[in-house]
């Protein structure tokens, strides 16, 4: 759809780009969830002191952050907000051009933080900015021109703004490597890590659970009011969180984690709310590892408060970046194994113009069991290996999350076949 | 019924009609399949101001059949679609 059309968007070849767009979002997010494991199993005795800085552990966290995080991210809000807001993106080759710059810019990122090549982090740095900054004009575009679904429209907005901010202070620690721009690059880091965790994945997969999670459960969307004063108590922790961490206020980013947690609160109480009111009585895999990252979301701001006000010794810092990776990551995947098979049938629908694979079918369970049993071991040995510390542990930690992360390539290569395999049988 | 139907539904000689114009997402999801969970036999007919597709895979998984009756909504018309259990 051309920007600024304001036409209302009902046919289905309107409002959805084709399968393949989305899809090699996805992909690519496959790929790196298994590169990062790789690279933390690799460099499995630097985690567990470790402080910031270029090397692999950087490399490995931006293969997941960007990688995993914004890929499945911008994949599937491309597909998703125009059900969301009505309204269409259309641009299904700028959407390409997206797709291979942010690629590239990831790739020599990823690359220049392993081996800490300025030049080529600088490099991969902009190319996967001028790739954000793309992706943020589509979604700008889609988010300006209204929505049926206020929530999750807020959150979207607050979301792109804290995109933004990121973008900005990534790319400044990038230029702090070679030229100062930082009194204390530390805090500028994790300013940058908060916006990334709280602000633009978090606030993103806040608001997209008002719709996603009704959708899979087949429940009532909640209503606005407390999902917006969900969103309202996020911001301003956020906001106290950050402004701590930039003036050296400790007591007040604690504060913003405190506020964080009333946010968090709101938000679970209303997902359970919505859960008990549901049609669909097996709620399928997909719901363990969602009621996971519930879990491990209050967690981390608990672990976040605590190494505020330091209270967890010399590597809170590692174990709070550890739980905001698990908390994203487990509920990146859980929505993502279950968008994939839906997806799928849902286009096979539109394609075949008769009755589709089913998701059931679409769905290959062995490795989806694999990958939560990989997952959920991962989680738990890098968490007692960096706390004990045995780097041993981390090890294993990084290979049971790498094994899970083959498991869940082989689900979606068998999605992608068994789609095919519909189409072509039509 | 954990999802009340509240969309206006009428019997008529072609099947069972539901309209869910202008209901927010997913609520004509919820409100068809409401529907189908009362309804044991014939044809049910949606009307709505877009094509639900995120209706198509709830729909198969539920042994459900679809087939586009009216596609008018280039015009300003209304989109409509019959459904019946079994296959297609």
């Amino acid at each position: 759809m051309a920007s600024g059309a304001t036409a209302f968007l009902g046919s289905a070849s309107e409002r959805l780009l084709p399968l393949s767009l989305p899809f090699r979002f996805f992909a690519a997010a496959v790929v790196y969830h298994m590169a990062a494991w790789a690279v933390l199993a690799l460099s499995a005795g630097d985690l567990a002191d470790y402080t910031g800085g270029g090397g692999p552990v950087l490399a490995a966290i931006h293969l997941l952050t960007l990688g995993v995080f914004i890929m499945t991210a911008m994949g599937a809000s491309l597909q998703l907000l125009p059900v969301a807001t009505l309204q269409g993106f259309a641009a299904p080759r700028l959407i390409a051009a997206i797709w291979w710059l942010f690629n590239l810019g990831t790739m020599i990122l990823a690359l220049g933080m392993y081996y800490i090549w300025h030049h080529a982090m600088a490099a991969g740095g902009a190319l996967a900015g001028l790739a954000i900054l793309l992706y943020l004009w589509l979604l700008l575009g889609n988010l300006r021109r209204g929505g049926a679904l206020a929530a999750v429209v807020a959150h979207g907005w607050l979301a792109a703004g804290a995109l933004l901010a990121l973008l900005v202070l990534g790319l400044a620690l990038i230029v702090n490597q070679e030229h100062a721009v930082f009194a204390d690059a530390q805090r500028g880091a994790v300013s940058h890590m908060l916006l990334a965790a709280y602000g633009f994945m978090g606030l993103l997969v806040l608001g997209f659970s008002y719709v996603l999670v009704p959708m899979f459960a087949l429940t009532q969307v909640p209503g606005p009011k407390w999902a917006l004063a969900s969103l309202i108590a996020a911001a301003i922790g956020l906001g106290l969180a950050l402004a701590g961490v930039w003036f050296g206020q400790d007591i007040w980013a604690a504060v913003g984690g405190v506020v964080g947690l009333g946010a968090v609160v709101i938000h679970l109480s209303l997902m359970l709310q919505a859960l008990r009111k549901r049609m669909r009585k097996r709620l399928g895999p997909a719901f363990i590892l969602i009621r996971l990252a519930w879990v491990l979301l209050p967690l981390c701001l608990i672990f976040g408060i605590a190494w505020a006000v330091d209270l967890l010794g010399e590597r809170g810092g590692v174990v709070f970046t550890l739980s905001l990776l698990a908390w994203l990551l487990t509920m990146l995947l859980a929505i993502l194994q279950r968008i994939v098979p839906f997806l799928a049938s849902m286009h096979a629908a539109i394609a075949i113009k008769r009755r589709p694979p089913t998701v059931t079918a679409l769905t290959a369970q062995t490795p989806l069991n694999i990958h939560m049993y990989c997952h959920c071991a991962a989680v738990l040995l890098l968490g007692a290996g960096v706390v004990w510390p045995q780097d041993l542990i981390v090890m294993l930690g990084a290979l049971a999350g790498f094994a899970g992360a083959v498991a869940f390539a082989w689900f979606f290569l068998s999605a992608v076949r068994k789609y095919r395999a519909a189409l072509a049988t039509a | 019924m954990a999802v009340e139907l509240t969309a206006p539904n009428w019997q008529a000689d072609d099947g069972h009609h539901i309209d869910v114009h202008d209901l927010p997402p997913p609520e004509p999801m919820l409100q068809i399949l409401a529907l189908l969970e009362t309804v044991q036999a014939g044809d049910v007919i949606v009307h709505h101001h877009r094509e639900p597709v995120y209706l198509y895979p709830e729909l198969a998984e539920r042994g459900w059949s679809h087939e586009i009756l009216e596609d008018a909504l280039a015009d300003g018309g209304e989109f409509r679609l019959r459904i019946w259990r079994g296959g297609g």
